[in-house]
């Protein structure tokens, strides 16, 4: 350390010292000789190899500098001790985090050079270098997730018994928000011995169930009166379901729904206004039920903010491609 | 002192395991993890991870059908056009139902969901030969020759465990499960491979000569040699290979079998997939899906377009088109999309130069383009930009890893969880990589 300090004393940049460092001429030189290699915009090398800028920390434009690394900043202008620019390029020739991270340390006088430079400020001067990053983008909560972690304020967690107790009856549950109480249901495996009982045997998590899957199973009616009292039913599939108009009586009663699945049952125009009170239902799905365009078009102005499915929009078959037979076994 | 900070984060992997694990530990029941938590209170989930449960995320999907274009699909002849440039030769562009996003004139079906699609224009790799691409694709770490990596179905499951448990959680429709594997996980996460989807799984039933009873003695008897082995030798992949079996016998006398079977379809949903291999892959994969199975991959080879890019292109295009239109069209009507995450990837991109000559493209792996859709993302969404002749990218680059824990974020899969390997070696799901979280709505 003293020697390096001898040395510095003696440099003519000492004796300098009062002209502030000049990035461009200066340090860029520096950056350019001992790291761009390592450290600049994804490139190909004489070997065709394809070569990305090393922990991502691009040293080839002052944008890119002071973005720092993929994770962290830099440099801290003015605290080349708060500076990993500068930090590393000090450590002790044998330390294996030392930059450059292959050859010969920089010599001190730059690496004292790169100091000052920080120390005064770290002035790029004109030099902008290549364009930099564009702003990061905002970290976003999917609205989802939003919309269960306000729902899961003020619920307990639900009793092991009575998980035990609906697992019983073949349903899978599962955490709707890790680290709460939500619970999502469904009976995949079992739908066929899936009916009143089963869904009966729910109650106990009534309030913390916030999606619940009963496509393809045998409720009716009468299961689906015992889901009124689910008071965060977010989600619920009666897909393929033998279910009737009364049932919709009962799943307009859910105070939180927002997607109403009943793709392929025998729902019909008639029973459509049933659903006028699902002030908050965003999505519902009636493909290959028994409503038609004009059922949709009357449900439509009972909730303008709901999106109807009630096609597939499927491709038409190519054109002139042979029809095939269905393969039977 | 940043430098105190740097050199422990060095140390970071097993500091982040520590505290996750205190975490568990301390939490307990009450962290309602997922299966795990079910699992300790004995009741039967499946196959996976009961031993270790991994403290999930939110979640904005539950499953994933994942398209893989094998040989490196060529971005300028699909999902990022360059109307009127020199590099995009004879192909036209065409508008779509989003007013931002354009595909090329192969495309007539998809522009009509594109409304649903999020187009990611500014993919890059790191590799640019085939099968150091795909494994890089699927796994986020480049290949090794010490260590074989879990690819993202293999996580998932590993992670979050099964839904159906009769059916395997993932699936592999046409590929290679060298690419698709499970890595140094057990075998039970490892790809159900299917070749031909139109035969759904074969060997599933038992032979004539079997009869169910002497079948079940049969089993018994296995079941016993198994306990004494897996007392003897409790090792994960002893455990791992009878579960397998386990699931193989469930599966043989399940009604969810027929969840493999297309014939169930009718005529009218297989024509518009497509009759052809890619086509009837994708609607197995919905099928699939809707029977829970969390994790499909289908694979569509035949994109490594040296010589005669632009007739190729006239017979890949159209098949893609179809059967991922019909994809997307039926998973929705179906109420399916939105808990479903469709994934469109390659290995790498073509050059926009085009190859005299041979009228062809080579790898180009610095500028690509890869779609997602459903599971939460966003429609109509177009992000990352590359220059006027699709050689450079000009904004939000999107590396592999980024792009593979975007999948990983939907799926609510900690992407800072340390796994370890037999060989005692920490590895995260898409390495480094940090999610997109602005690609979701
Ligand atoms: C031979 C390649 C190579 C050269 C040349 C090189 N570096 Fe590095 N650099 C690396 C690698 C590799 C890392 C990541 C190290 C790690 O993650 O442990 C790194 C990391 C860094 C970091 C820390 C980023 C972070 O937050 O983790 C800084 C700062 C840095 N280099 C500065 C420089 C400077 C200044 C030079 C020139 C004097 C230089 N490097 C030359 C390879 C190189």
């Amino acid at each position: 350390m003293l020697y390096r300090l001898v040395l510095l004393l003696l440099s003519p940049m000492a004796l300098a010292a009062q002209e502030p460092v000049q990035f461009e001429n200066q340090i860029l030189p520096i950056l350019e000789a001992n790291c761009f290699q390592c450290h600049q915009e994804t490139y190909t090398d004489a070997e065709e190899r394809l070569r990305e800028p090393k922990a991502g920390l691009r040293l080839d434009g002052a944008g890119w500098i002071l973005r720092g690394s993929d994770y962290s900043e830099v440099l801290t202008p003015g605290e080349p001790d708060d500076s990993l620019f500068y930090e590393l390029i000090a450590l002790p020739a044998d330390d294996e985090s030392r930059m450059p991270a292959k050859g010969s340390p920089l010599a001190d006088a730059k690496i004292e050079l790169i100091k000052r430079w920080i120390s005064e400020g770290a002035d790029f001067g004109d030099w902008k270098g290549k364009p930099g990053p564009k702003k990061a983008h905002a970290k976003v909560t999917p609205k989802k997730t939003l919309l269960l972690q306000s729902l899961a304020e003020g619920t307990s967690e639900a009793s092991a018994a009575g998980i035990t107790r609906a697992a019983g009856t073949l349903a899978q549950i599962t955490s709707a928000l890790p680290g709460t109480g939500l619970l999502r249901v469904d009976f995949a495996g079992n739908r066929e011995q899936v009916g009143y009982e089963a869904v009966s045997a729910l109650m106990p998590l009534r309030e913390l169930i916030v999606e619940l899957d009963l496509s393809r199973t045998k409720v009716g009616d009468r299961a689906v009166g015992k889901l009124a009292r689910m008071p965060r039913l977010v989600k619920l599939s009666l897909a393929q379901t033998e279910i009737g108009a009364g049932a919709l009586s009962d799943v307009a009663t859910l105070p939180e729904l927002r997607v109403l699945n009943l793709v392929g049952t025998k729902i019909g125009d008639g029973d459509l206004r049933r659903l006028a009170k699902l002030e908050k239902l965003e999505t519902l799905y009636l493909w290959g039920s028994k409503v038609t365009a004009g059922g949709v078009k009357n449900l439509r102005v009972l909730l303008p903010n709901c999106r109807v499915v009630l096609q597939a929009g499927l491709p038409a078959p190519e054109v002139g491609a042979e029809p095939q037979g269905r393969r039977r076994r | 002192m940043r430098i105190k900070k740097y050199l422990q984060s060095r140390d970071e992997a097993s500091r982040r395991e520590f505290v996750s694990q205190a975490a568990r530990g301390m939490l307990g029941l009450s962290v309602m993890g997922q299966l795990p938590m079910a699992s300790a209170l004995g009741l039967k989930m499946g196959l996976t991870g009961s031993d270790d449960p991994v403290p999930l995320k939110p979640a904005t999907a539950r499953n994933v059908i994942y398209l893989f274009m094998q040989g490196g699909m060529s971005q300028l002849d699909t999902f990022d056009p360059k109307p009127g440039a020199e590099t995009q030769g004879p192909v036209e562009a065409l508008r779509t139902n989003a007013d931002d996003v354009q595909l090329t004139q192969y495309f007539p079906h998809l522009a009509r969901q594109m409304d649903k699609v999020t187009v990611v224009n500014s993919m890059h790799s790191t590799q640019g030969a085939h099968a150091q691409g795909q494994y890089y694709m699927h796994t986020s770490y480049a290949m090794r020759g010490t260590i074989r990596h879990p690819s993202l179905g293999a996580w998932l499951s590993r992670m979050a465990g099964k839904n159906n448990p009769t059916l395997p959680g993932h699936v592999l429709v046409g590929g290679s499960i060298n690419t698709a594997s499970g890595g140094f996980l057990e075998s039970g996460h490892y790809p159900l491979p299917i070749g031909d989807p139109a035969s759904g799984l074969t060997n599933s039933k038992l032979p004539e000569h079997v009869s169910t009873e002497t079948f079940h003695r049969r089993l018994e008897r296995v079941e016993q040699m198994n306990q004494a082995f897996a007392e003897k030798f409790d090792q994960k992949q002893v455990r791992a290979y009878a579960d397998a079996y386990q699931q193989a016998i469930k599966l043989m006398n399940s009604k969810d079998l027929l969840a493999f079977d297309l014939s169930q379809e009718p005529d009218a949903i297989l024509d518009a997939y497509g009759r052809n291999r890619f086509g009837q892959g994708c609607a197995l994969a919905r099928r699939l899906v809707e029977h829970g199975t969390r994790y499909v991959e289908v694979v569509m080879g035949g994109w490594d377009t040296h010589i005669d890019n632009f007739d190729r292109m006239e017979e890949l295009c159209p098949t893609l088109d179809r059967a991922l239109a019909s994809l997307l069209a039926d998973l929705d009507a179906r109420g399916l999309l939105e808990e479903t995450l469709v994934v469109l990837a390659t290995e790498f991109g073509r050059t926009p130069r085009i190859v005299e000559g041979r009228n062809g493209r080579n790898h180009f792996p610095k500028a690509f383009s890869c779609l997602l859709a459903g599971g939460g993302i966003k429609g109509g969404y177009k992000y990352g930009k590359t220059d006027a002749t699709g050689e450079f990218i000009e904004e939000d680059g999107v590396t592999v890893p980024d792009f593979n824990a975007t999948i990983a974020y939907a799926l609510g899969l900690p992407t800072e969880h340390v796994m370890h390997s037999p060989s005692k070696r920490p590895f995260t799901v898409a390495d480094k990589g940090r999610p997109l979280t602005h690609l979701f709505a």
